[in-house]
């Protein structure tokens, strides 16, 4: 399985690996990460279907994640992965955007991985 | 002696016919004026009917004359005829004086004189009120006075050669009286000159003195050199004299000259001792007096002849000796005398009090002067007491204004800052949230490692716990790093809301600016969902560290950086609208590509610091331009901005010896530029 992470803040990658540390040498999961909503949708462009699932970051300079949300849910990705925004900012009106949008779910910072990794295996 | 004419041709007309006939004459003339009289008539005429009337009755009946000449006075008194006032004064005066009424004359000349003084300014005319009284204190013996009264004539005279000719004149008789015969003689030749000079001056317009004269000189002049030849023992030249006065006057219509020259001429053969031919003269002189009841001339021939007669003719003697004891009653009467003595006396007492009353007033002028400025130094004064008041009250109420002023300003400074603080929080809880997302989750998957490199221990598998103990290491300075950059957020925060210490310090600006561009942006997200742009940093890494006040700079770049977002959604929001508005679905290329962009530059250049912060927004309009960086100009809707931020900014960058300018091109961008003098701001 294929997750593209997409978040501005760079160290969340070595935090990723670190957390699915065992699932990654399983041959599991599979992470690809993006600094930014641009760098997301190329990504996405250059291994199409690959992605199943998509974790965003949302406040982010340039196209946030809920620019790269609706441009994900309402193009060309057929069958549209799984979207899960993730933010500092817990509060419903970002919440309510999202899930207009279509995200699949919504996860507050500082990230509950324990959650996450259930989230991820119900979802696959 | 002398006569002073209006209406000559009347007067004199009537003056020789002063028997029967004549008076019968006059007072039928007195009594058409008196018919006139009854009319009604305007005061001036009226001044004018008594005026002659009075120098009718004049001769005939003194006590009428007196009683309208002082009507006439008091007309020409109301109609402030003054001029004719003096003239029927002097008229009234000589008539007294040829009556033998001396108190009379005496008491008009008394009376008017003050007015005349009191006029000051007043000149023409007034000679024969001196002339009269100068001849009045001559009879009283007072010859001092007189001639006193004469100069006043000459003084007066530079309007009034008349007027000079009989004060010489006067002075003339006066000098021969008391023997003092030179200055009488050169008194006479001045008179002589005055009286040729006013025959001859063609501007000559005084209505006072009798014009023309028929004669080149007063007739009396040549009697009195006479008298003088004759106590020089010059008789011929004296009975020369006489007898021209006789030529010139015999046949005139002035009968007094005539009495009065037989009258010398028979002193004059009285010293010669021709008898016969002094008594003839005598009694010639006694015979033209009676015409017109002239008494000095009745007087001084009855006294030549009350002499002769004494040894000659008792009888005659005693008949003149009456005829002189009389008039000399008439004119020198006890009565009279005491009467006169009396006027004088009150006269100079008045003139004593006028004197003192001039003093008092003068006094009293000064007095008023010295008052005048006193209150007006204390008017003065006053007013600029009040004004002193005035303004030290002003100045209290513009200092209370001030300190007010000055706390509004303080606490409007504050509520920026607390503003700026709020919109920052958002942004805050974002930038804490963040690292503090990587310290719990780095420092719990590092208890999952440290766990996970104990069984590799117990395995004894190294490499692996070589690969876990590097990633441990790597994970706890993640963590401290995360762990700074949440603690120096909340410091920034908390200076940013301190009052500024105004403490400069070494500042790195391009972390400076790094931390506020993030704030800001986060605040910005945190506030309004649908913003979003994207920044950038063009930071020059050989920056050196600038000594500012941190707070203070940091507030300048928040504010601008802040400025500069607000910009681009401002223009990002118009150009969504109008394309969403616009009837043709074809968006404009451009607009539909804007992407809002903020940066932040810093760069060193030879002498200067430059950091830069720039937006691709709308730009300032030029009609904004100047006021932007006023106290409280904002474009933001009320209750948005406090229109302090550039006002402040631009202060704190002018306090550290900065400059803050811009450039901004419509659609294009604005690009606001902070200038440090290099040397200035390294210093520590």
């Amino acid at each position: 399985m294929k997750i593209l992470v997409v978040d501005d803040e760079k160290d969340i990658q070595p935090l990723f690996q670190q957390r699915f540390r065992k699932e990654i040498k399983n041959g599991e999961i599979d992470f690809v990460f993006a600094y930014s909503g641009i760098e997301a949708l190329s990504c996405l462009k250059d291994c199409k279907h690959e992605a199943v699932l998509i974790l965003s970051d949302i406040n982010m300079p340039g196209m946030s994640g809920l620019e790269l949300l609706s441009e994900i849910k309402q193009k060309n990705h057929v069958p549209p992965p799984v979207v899960m925004m993730i933010t500092a900012y817990g509060d419903d009106e970002n919440y309510k955007r999202a899930m207009e949008l279509g995200a699949d779910d919504f996860l507050a910072k500082p990230i509950d991985f324990i959650s996450l990794k259930d989230k991820i295996k119900t979802f696959v | 002696m002398m006569r002073y004419i209006l209406l000559l041709v009347f007067i004199v007309s009537n003056v020789q016919l002063m028997g029967q006939k004549g008076n019968t004459n006059l007072i039928r003339q007195i009594d058409s004026l008196k018919q006139e009289l009854v009319k009604p008539q305007p005061d001036s005429i009226k001044a004018e009917i008594h005026s002659r009337i009075t120098i009718n009755y004049m001769h005939i009946n003194p006590d009428s004359s007196k009683y309208y000449g002082e009507n006439a006075i008091k007309f020409f008194e109301k109609t402030k005829n003054f001029r004719q006032q003096v003239f029927i004064t002097g008229h009234m005066m000589e008539t007294n004086i040829k009556l033998g009424n001396l108190p009379m004359a005496l008491e008009l000349g008394l009376s008017i004189l003050p007015l005349i003084e009191g006029r000051g300014v007043y000149k023409s005319g007034v000679s024969p009120i001196y002339d009269n009284l100068g001849l009045i204190y001559h009879y009283l013996g007072d010859n001092e006075k007189s001639i006193q009264y004469y100069r006043m004539m000459l003084i007066r005279g530079d309007v009034d050669i008349r007027g000079v000719a009989f004060g010489y004149f006067g002075m003339a008789v006066v000098y021969e009286s008391i023997n003092k015969l030179d200055s009488a003689l050169i008194c006479l030749d001045k008179s002589h000159d005055a009286f040729y000079e006013g025959n001859h001056s063609t501007n000559y317009e005084d209505i006072n003195w009798d014009k023309p004269y028929q004669y080149k000189v007063y007739p009396a002049w040549y009697n009195l050199r006479a008298k003088v030849y004759l106590k020089q023992n010059k008789p011929e030249l004296a009975l020369a004299d006489l007898r021209e006065t006789l030529n010139t006057t015999l046949n005139s219509k002035e009968v007094f000259h005539t009495s009065n020259t037989y009258n010398d001429i028979s002193a004059l053969y009285k010293t010669l001792n021709k008898s016969d031919s002094s008594i003839y003269y005598a009694e010639k002189g006694i015979e033209e007096a009676n015409k017109i009841s002239y008494i000095s001339g009745i007087l001084d021939g009855s006294k030549i002849l009350a002499e002769y007669y004494e040894s000659i003719d008792p009888q005659k003697a005693l008949k003149y000796f009456k005829l002189t004891s009389e008039t000399e009653k008439k004119l020198y009467g006890a009565g009279n005398m005491q009467v006169m003595k009396d006027m004088i006396a009150q006269s100079d007492k008045k003139q004593v009090e006028i004197e003192a009353a001039k003093d008092k007033y003068q006094n009293r002028l000064r007095m008023n002067a010295i008052m005048g400025i006193a209150f007006t130094l204390l008017v003065i004064a006053i007013f600029l007491f009040i004004n002193s008041r005035r303004k030290q009250k002003a100045k209290l109420k513009i200092e209370k204004a001030y300190d007010l002023l000055k706390s509004t300003q303080s606490q409007l400074i504050q509520s920026e800052k607390m503003a700026s603080l709020g919109e920052l929080t958002a942004g805050i809880a974002h930038e804490i949230q963040n690292p503090l997302n990587f310290v719990n989750n780095f420092s719990e998957v590092s208890v999952d490692l440290v766990e996970e490199m104990r069984e590799e221990m117990a395995t004894g598998n190294t490499d692996e716990v070589d690969v876990l103990s590097n990633d441990l290491k790597q994970n706890l300075e993640k963590i401290s790093h995360h762990g700074k950059r949440a603690s120096s957020i909340v410091i920034g925060m908390l200076e940013h809301s301190r009052a500024s210490d105004g403490k400069r310090e070494l500042t790195d600006i391009n972390t400076l600016a790094d931390e506020y561009l993030r704030l800001a942006y986060h605040g910005l997200r945190a506030k309004d969902k649908s913003f979003n742009a994207d920044f950038k940093t063009a930071f020059d890494d050989e920056l050196p560290k600038i000594s500012v006040v941190p707070q203070d700079i940091g507030r300048v770049l928040l504010n601008l950086i802040n400025n500069a977002f607000y910009a681009c959604t401002e223009r990002s929001r118009t150009s969504t609208e109008q394309s969403r508005t616009s009837t043709e679905r074809s968006r404009s290329a451009d607009e539909n590509d804007y992407k809002p962009l903020v940066s932040v530059i810093t760069l060193k250049e030879e002498d200067k610091i430059i950091i830069k912060v720039r937006d691709n927004g709308n730009g300032i309009p030029e009609s904004i331009k100047d006021k932007i960086f006023q106290p409280f100009f904002t474009t933001k809707p009320t209750g948005q901005g406090t229109g302090l931020g550039l006002s402040l900014s631009y202060d704190i960058i002018k306090a550290h010896g900065g400059s803050l300018e811009l450039n901004t091109e419509k659609n294009v961008g604005t690009e606001f530029i902070i200038t440090f003098p290099y040397q200035e701001i390294t210093k520590e």
